[in-house]
């Protein structure tokens, strides 16, 4: 099967693959440019972004014990829910009010946005790289 | 999954320093187009949606005006039609248009392009054209090339937008989209599309043929996540019918309303159900300054009808999957109709149908992709089509073809296709023709032997290069006798060999140059036999550039009249100005010196020349909200 898939859409396996390792890398970017009071201690339900980062990040296989959450599509408890938050879906951004920003689809680009009163609200500071993201809310 | 990991893990550790330019290299992987382009249906182009936005295709009629061995005209009828190179202005080849899966129909004069080439592409993401040996599995009746307009994907627009055009001929133009995911399993998709369009009048004896439209379009689609979508598009509009009857028209109006609805549910056991239908209605009220012959022989100075065609369609199809192949069997039930519901020259009614109205079409096809290894794949697609109509009293078979081979190694692929296609005649021609030429029911369909070859080489991952080969019979082709002045089908057979090239050239991400050369060969040529199309895509800063030239070689026509050279230039810009706004300027056909037509009522009289694209600059504004 993975044979056929490979000839008839040539090459798509590998497409994925790139698109995948770049969504990471785009993730480790905007992390690494977000200075936390705190260690970072990263969560996310998305399970192979979670090892990916584990490379490079403190990681929980918890939300409770983290301190920065990437959350993909499920529901937080409300414990964790206070937590520096960023999501993964646009819809999200809107269903969690307290999340800081979004890696998203809009218009059929992927899109960053990083809302300025929830960090700074989290004590969280962005470096200049991130200047272009920044927003004052969700348009 | 472990080796995507493995290739993550040193690459997060590297950390790109450029974010911006990380996004642009994600949205350039994740662009939707790569899911459904099939490499073993033809010979491709695709179209992606960066493209599209950077070309400014405003209409369909923008990127068929690009394609490779196929000429853009004025119709007469005041639109455009697509026609093979070499073959005579207003041959109208069996060319397929998809929205999605939904096939656009014209059972009348099987021409999509006359009421879809001004179709608004706003909602569309992008476009694949599949030339030579299109798949079976597009469940269509035998094509000539098969065009899908792939809509925007609501999960990946989250927006509501609209941009307003106006143009130096006075058109305006407006287009609203939302598109939104309700839950995680529902989303949506609503177009809306007002088009006025001002055309530059034709001079002719004093008076002005016009070709003007206005068309309203809506466009809807809900989808249910991995289990249904529901579409529906409907156009309304009226157009100025130019010179459909004759070059001296003192009122030609035509008035057109057509809606379709396209179910999609996916079913157990890998199992698809599409169930489609479409109506259209047509009203024309015609005065000319003479008389115009009918179709009947009566000679009349006016003309008034309504008519009403409609499509009714079901699709099952069941995919069969094993190591080495991929086999789709389908089954398919269409019924076409087409109904005059009145008819009357200078007031007095004519009943003007000759043959069929109502043709049940029951198809049974299959293909089958068998992979030798990763590299070579065999493609081997069979369609039956049992067609009986309500005039014939023997039902029609037809028994297609088609053989591909497509194999990969290191940086060549390579493809060949052999295949048989049967265009059946259209209704127009074996039922209701207006004027001049009569229907004939008797018609036969054209049938055509293809041997078709594609050689791509990729250099680099910056430049590739593509040549292409085909050789072609056709016999029993559709034409009218001149003495009969009836559709007919032709003694002679035909042949013609086709060659082309592409060379495609990455600068980087945002940079890149296509050009395409390409001749026919053939003993009578009446059309631009050869051509070429160059663009340069750019970006500099916040600015988008967009260049296009599109050449269309000289010819004589039918009737020994010199054409000259076409040259149709485009230059696109558009500049962000915000994340909200967008402003663009575009130009077309700036020199004024595209491919034209020479349009005439008798040979020896002067006739008009007209291109399908007029000269005109337009400026745009698109915003979020």
């Amino acid at each position: 099967m993975k044979k056929l898939f490979v000839i008839s859409l040539l090459f798509t396996i590998s497409l994925f693959a790139d698109s995948k390792t770049l969504m990471y890398e785009i993730i480790g970017t905007v992390l690494d440019n977000l200075s936390t009071p705190k260690q970072k201690i990263i969560y996310s339900d998305d399970k192979d972004l979670l090892k990916a980062l584990s490379k490079h990040y403190a990681i929980s296989q918890t939300c409770q014990e983290s301190t920065f959450i990437i959350l993909q599509k499920e529901q937080l408890p409300k414990e964790c829910q206070s937590k520096d938050i960023f999501v993964l879906n646009y819809n999200l951004l809107r269903s969690v009010p307290q999340s800081i920003g979004a890696f998203f689809f809009q218009k059929g680009r992927a899109n960053i946005v990083l809302l300025q009163p929830k960090l700074q609200k989290h004590n969280i500071k962005a470096s200049p790289e991130l200047k272009p993201y920044l927003e004052e809310k969700i348009w | 999954m472990k080796y995507i990991l493995l290739l993550v893990i040193p690459m997060i550790t590297l950390y790109a320093s450029e974010l911006a330019s990380l996004l642009t290299q994600y949205n350039q992987e994740t662009q939707i187009h790569k899911e459904t382009k099939k490499e073993s249906a033809g010979h491709i182009i695709v179209m992606t949606r960066n493209d599209l936005d950077r070309m400014q295709a405003y209409t369909l009629n923008d990127i068929l005006n690009t394609i490779r061995m196929f000429n853009l005209q004025a119709s007469r009828n005041g639109g455009t039609c697509l026609s093979f190179a070499t073959a005579k202005s207003g041959t109208v080849p069996p060319i397929k248009i998809f929205i999605n899966n939904h096939e656009l129909n014209n059972l009348t004069f099987g021409n999509p392009i006359a009421q879809y080439g001004a179709m608004n592409l706003y909602f569309v993401d992008y476009v694949e054209i599949y030339q030579a040996g299109n798949s079976v599995t597009f469940g269509n009746e035998s094509g000539s090339m098969v065009i899908r307009l792939y809509t925007k994907k609501p999960e990946l627009e989250n927006a509501t937008y609209s941009e307003l055009t106006v143009d130096t001929r006075g058109s305006t133009q407006l287009n609203i989209l939302d598109a939104q995911v309700i839950d995680s399993d529902y989303s949506y998709l609503l177009n809306i599309d007002l088009n006025n369009r001002n055309m530059k009048k034709t001079a002719y004896q004093g008076k002005d043929l016009s070709r003007d439209y206005a068309i309203g379009h809506l466009f809807f689609q809900f989808n249910k996540k991995n289990d249904y979508h529901i579409e529906i598009g409907a156009t309304s509009g009226k157009l100025d019918l130019f010179t459909a009857f004759s070059l001296s028209p003192s009122k030609d109006d035509l008035r057109g309303e057509n809606v379709y609805l396209e179910v999609d549910k996916k079913l157990p056991y890998k199992m698809n159900l599409r169930l489609s239908a479409s109506v259209e209605r047509n009203y024309v009220d015609y005065r000319d300054q003479n008389t115009i012959a009918l179709s009947n022989g009566v000679k009349a100075s006016s003309v008034a009808f309504d008519g009403q065609t409609s499509s009714i369609s079901a699709i099952l199809e069941k995919h069969f999957i094993t190591h080495k192949n991929d086999l789709t069997i389908a089954l398919k039930i269409k019924q076409n109709r087409g109904d005059l519901e009145s008819f009357s020259a200078d007031g007095i009614p004519y009943n003007m149908i000759e043959g069929p109205t109502r043709f049940n079409i029951y198809s049974i096809y299959g293909e089958n992709l068998y992979s030798f290894d990763d590299n070579n794949l065999l493609t081997i697609g069979l369609k039956y089509d049992y067609i009986k109509d309500n005039y014939n009293a023997k039902a029609r078979k037809s028994f297609i073809y088609r053989l591909g081979y497509v194999s990969h190694y290191q940086s060549f692929t390579n493809k060949i296709f052999v295949f048989n296609r049967q265009n059946q005649p259209t209704m127009g021609e074996m039922s209701f023709t207006p004027a001049k030429v009569k229907p004939n029911p008797e018609l036969d369909p054209t049938k055509m032997n293809i041997v078709s070859a594609e050689s791509l080489y990729s250099f680099s991952k910056k430049a590739q290069i593509g040549i292409g080969a085909a050789y072609a019979t056709v016999k029993d082709i559709v034409v009218v006798d001149p003495i009969k002045k009836q559709f007919v089908n032709g003694n002679k057979s035909m042949e013609f060999e086709r060659v082309y090239l592409n060379i495609n050239y990455t600068f980087d991400l945002n940079n890149k140059i296509t050009t395409q050369l390409y001749k026919i060969y053939r003993d009578h040529s009446v059309s631009p036999a050869s051509g070429a199309l160059f663009q340069l895509f750019n970006t500099v800063g916040k600015i988008d550039i967009y260049n296009e030239l599109v050449y269309r070689a000289a010819y004589t026509n039918e009737i020994g009249k010199h054409m000259h050279a076409g040259y149709d230039y485009t230059i696109a810009l558009a500049y962000a100005f915000s994340k909200h706004s967008t402003l663009k300027l575009k130009g077309e056909n700036i020199f004024n010196k595209a491919s034209e037509i020479y349009i005439y009522d008798n040979p020896s009289q002067e006739g008009i020349s007209v291109a399908a694209r007029d000269q005109r600059a337009l400026l745009s504004w698109e915003y979020e909200f």
